[in-house]
């Protein structure tokens, strides 16, 4: 084989991991983009930087003491976070959280109409009855079966989580669901979302799903394996 | 009557100029894919192709998070350097129609497989001919578009993505759209490149046939 093409072969990694070095770190790239985010549906939330943050109460999957913690900013109605609940996310839980090992912490980025501030809402109503992790599930389940695995995502711009739609899809999950109504109608738990959309920014996502693993921020959807390679660094 | 007549003439030359133009992009393009598909009896450009698209495929998978993907490669401890070069550069691309959605992820498999091949026709080239003695104007369109697309998709998320979020744009469905429609419009431009390229490549060939010197 010619050796001036190994060389260029070579040259070529190295131009890569060049622009690696001398790529900007995912935290400068947050701060200097500073998005601002408007949600709709929970009254047209213009974030301010100084959003507090301190009173938050935690959306955990899996045990609450586990030594790593995975933070997940996702949209219910998102169909990328929706296909890594399916994919890699179902992984993580059957290898690492339903083992004690690690818990998901999940925080809201609902930016696809008045229904995702609605189902974000219901995500911190479901947790005041400590159902979050089935409230998480269904409601994902609930837009994946109907919509999204036949490959249709026209759902993602429709109303689809009305009230009586989330309290549906729950069905005898939820131990009250009038009270679960009501707590959505209300706007009591909205400084939460407010608090996950400003953590957001601090944390350098981007997008949804939008994950920080190990310290670091990871924007998008990602395969397992980079998952397990972040965890097991941070198990041992 | 004569109006009619100079319609129908018109009509002709118009038809005749087309027809000639189309004959003369098929037979272009025929000469083109062939000295691409000579390009390929020596083994060293069939690497060059699968490095070109791991490493173009690996900068738009990671282009979002080359923070991270740097983290992995350089600083992650207790991790072999195996591990490091497969999570980085092998398990995006077998996992990449169940990570992403199958239109962004057959956008990318294109985008990256054709940057292989532009890369592997480019090398060629310049190999062959050198960087002086390529007509500026026949070399301008290609060499530009494989740049471009290669810089849209490559830095373009990764770039246009803070900065649009800056305009208020944040929303993982623009990034999704953005990156997807960036990927196919490359595609389309690294086509242009190699067609452009092929041609060159012809020229070589034909020479070396012939046993011009330069």
């Amino acid at each position: 084989m010619n050796k001036t093409l190994i060389g260029i072969s070579v040259a070529m990694a190295g131009l890569f991991a060049f622009f690696l070095l001398a790529a900007p770190t995912t935290e400068e790239a947050a701060l200097n983009s500073a998005p601002s985010i408007n949600n709709d549906g929970i009254g047209s939330v213009d974030l301010p930087s100084g959003v507090d943050t301190s009173e938050k109460k935690p959306l955990i999957i899996g045990d609450p003491n586990a030594q790593v913690t995975i933070v997940e900013y996702g949209d219910f109605k998102c169909p990328s976070c929706n296909s890594f609940h399916h994919g890699a996310g179902a992984q993580i839980r059957e290898e690492y959280v339903d083992k004690g090992l690690v818990n998901i912490e999940f925080r809201n980025y609902p930016f696809l109409g008045p229904d995702s501030g609605r189902a974000a809402r219901g995500a911190y109503c479901a947790n005041e009855q400590s159902v979050f992790t089935a409230y998480h599930d269904r409601i994902y389940n609930s837009i994946w079966d109907e919509h999204y695995s036949g490959g249709s995502y026209a759902a993602e711009y429709d109303d689809v989580f009305s009230i009586d739609k989330i309290v549906e899809v729950l069905g005898d999950a939820v131990p009250d669901p009038d009270a679960l109504r009501s707590c959505i109608s209300s706007t009591d738990l909205d400084d939460n979302i407010d608090a996950d959309i400003a953590l957001a920014r601090q944390d350098g996502i981007q997008g949804t799903p939008g994950f920080v693993v190990n310290g670091r921020p990871l924007n998008g959807p990602s395969n397992f394996n980079t998952f397990k390679v972040l965890i097991d660094a941070q198990l041992r | 009557m004569d109006k009619h007549a100079d319609k129908e003439v018109t009509t002709k030359k118009v038809s005749d100029k087309v027809n000639k133009f189309l004959q003369s992009t098929a037979l272009k393009v025929a000469v083109s894919a062939k000295a691409f598909v000579k390009l390929f009896y020596n083994p060293g450009y069939i690497l060059l192709v699968v490095v070109g698209a791991l490493l173009s495929a690996s900068l738009v998978i990671w282009s979002l998070n080359l923070d991270l993907a740097r983290y992995i490669l350089l600083e992650l401890d207790g991790v072999s350097m195996a591990t490091r070069l497969q999570t980085i550069f092998w398990d995006p691309y077998i996992s990449i129609f169940t990570t992403l959605e199958s239109f962004q992820a057959l956008g990318i498999v294109m985008f990256s497989t054709l940057f292989g091949f532009n890369t592997a026709i480019l090398v060629y080239v310049l190999k062959n001919q050198g960087l002086s003695n390529i007509p500026k104007k026949s070399s301008f369109g290609g060499t530009v578009s494989a740049v471009l697309a290669g810089g849209c998709v490559a830095c373009g998320t990764s770039v246009l993505a803070p900065l649009m979020a800056t305009f208020g744009a944040t929303s993982g469905v623009f990034l999704r759209d953005l990156s997807t429609w960036l990927n196919w419009a490359a595609s389309i431009l690294i086509i242009y490149s190699i067609y452009k390229l092929g041609l060159l490549a012809a020229t070589v060939q034909a020479k070396r046939k012939l046993k011009i010197d330069y």
